[in-house]
């Protein structure tokens, strides 16, 4: 292969699982050793659908004013800037919170067990490369920073508390970091091939 | 198990799949085979894109950071906030942690970013000496920093949403928030289009000469 950096070519045999291989002119990351079985990036996949799901259906924050409970949540927040002639940055928080993860897993989740039932079509091919542009606007990391600064800051307004939400993105960013590590794209493309 | 001449693709006459990784003859291949991604040996115009963003970049930072990114209106009275000024906030109120992750994720970052692709464009024009290893380090630093920019923004809209809802003062994002967004993006889309293998092609040509 060529370094997606410097285009050195290079060969590289089998890695043995939780190593790297960098390109040995650059160092720039060029292969994950990954688990030999996609089941597990397939299953930590589903298990991050689910707390993306979990993290959509809870408040986020609830605010406790005058004796009023107001519970926000993702898609609320959605609402109330376009609502409030906000659209832009409703559109901001759509693609890198609300879409980004779900089409990155749900594409992810389709092309694997195309790779595991070693039959695939020219789709899943297609598919995993759209996938693999989505995830650097996929943003959740920075989003669960912004709540904490926005909580700190919202707190000398009102009484707020962390929601069911904040946890479940808390743990979904967990999920994401560590699917990331047990996936190798090139593993992927060389199952999706063999497929063909 | 690894293996490496001297040769990069573009000599070998081949082209790699920036998508998916696949090697293809550098003649008569326009998609990759295997990913259907349009080929190319090096990103095109890359350096004329990346400048483009980068001054892009760096104009919608002056307002970003003059023009306020918060108006807040609370019993009549009328605050606005600029990044700087919500910075002081949090440094008055006694949260320095917080105070500082704003002040480096939304003023130094972009500069950082800003600064380092300029200096790489620059070495490019300049056939400069400087090590390429030490320059393609720089350009992943801007890489992986440059999302965590965003984090105001999210501040603002979070802010922004939560506090309408509860009703509790009227609270708008200001026309900084934008201006600011647009930087990250031009900034994230800048590292993007920037090539690095632009930055060994030349060491490549000098080290033929030498031979």
């Amino acid at each position: 292969m060529a370094c997606p950096e410097c285009d050195l070519l290079q060969r590289i045999g089998s890695l043995p699982k939780e190593e790297t291989a960098v390109c040995l002119r650059c160092g720039a990351f060029l292969r994950r050793g990954a688990h030999e079985s996609l089941d597990i990036p397939l299953t930590i996949s589903f298990v991050a659908l689910l707390l993306f799901g979990a993290a959509n259906a809870f408040p986020l924050l609830v605010l406790q004013l005058h004796g009023s409970v107001q519970l926000a949540t993702i898609p609320g927040c959605v609402n109330a800037l376009v609502s409030l002639g906000w659209p832009w940055l409703a559109a901001i928080l759509i693609t890198t919170v609300v879409l980004a993860p779900p089409v990155y897993l749900g594409g992810l989740i389709y092309v694997l067990i195309q790779a595991r039932r070693k039959h695939t079509t020219r789709w899943a091919m297609r598919i995993f490369r759209i996938v693999l542009e989505f995830q650097p606007w996929g943003m959740t990391e920075v989003f669960l920073l912004g709540i904490l600064v926005a909580y700190v800051r919202l707190n000398d307004m009102a009484i707020v508390i962390p929601g069911a939400s904040l946890y479940a993105l808390a743990a979904f960013t967990v999920a994401m970091a560590t699917l990331i590590t047990s996936l190798d794209p090139r593993a992927v493309w060389d199952a999706l091939e063999g497929g063909l | 198990m690894k293996g490496a001449g001297t040769l990069t693709a573009k000599q070998a006459s081949l082209v790699s799949c920036l998508a998916c990784g696949r090697l293809s003859p550098l003649i008569g291949s326009d998609a990759c085979p295997r990913c259907g991604a349009a080929l190319h040996s090096r990103k095109p115009e890359s350096v004329q894109r990346t400048w483009a963003l980068l001054i892009t970049a760096a104009l919608l930072y002056i307002p970003a950071n003059v023009l306020p990114v918060l108006r807040v209106i609370s019993f009549g009275k009328e605050r606005t906030d600029t990044i700087m000024e919500g910075i002081i906030y949090f440094m008055q109120s006694g949260s320095w942690p917080l105070a500082l992750l704003i002040f480096f994720a939304s003023i130094v970052v972009p500069l950082l970013k800003i600064s380092i692709l300029s200096s790489l464009l620059l070495s490019l024009h300049r056939h400069s000496q400087w090590s390429p290893e030490t320059r393609t380090r720089l350009y992943r630093l801007t890489v992986t920093i440059g999302r965590w920019s965003m984090v105001d923004i999210f501040v603002v809209t979070l802010t922004v949403a939560v506090v309408s809802m509860g009703a509790i003062a009227t609270i708008e994002p200001g026309p900084a928030a934008m201006a600011f967004a647009l930087v990250v993006i031009a900034t994230m889309l800048a590292s993007h289009s920037f090539d690095p293998r632009l930055l060994w092609d030349e060491m490549k040509r000098e080290l033929q000469d030498d031979l």
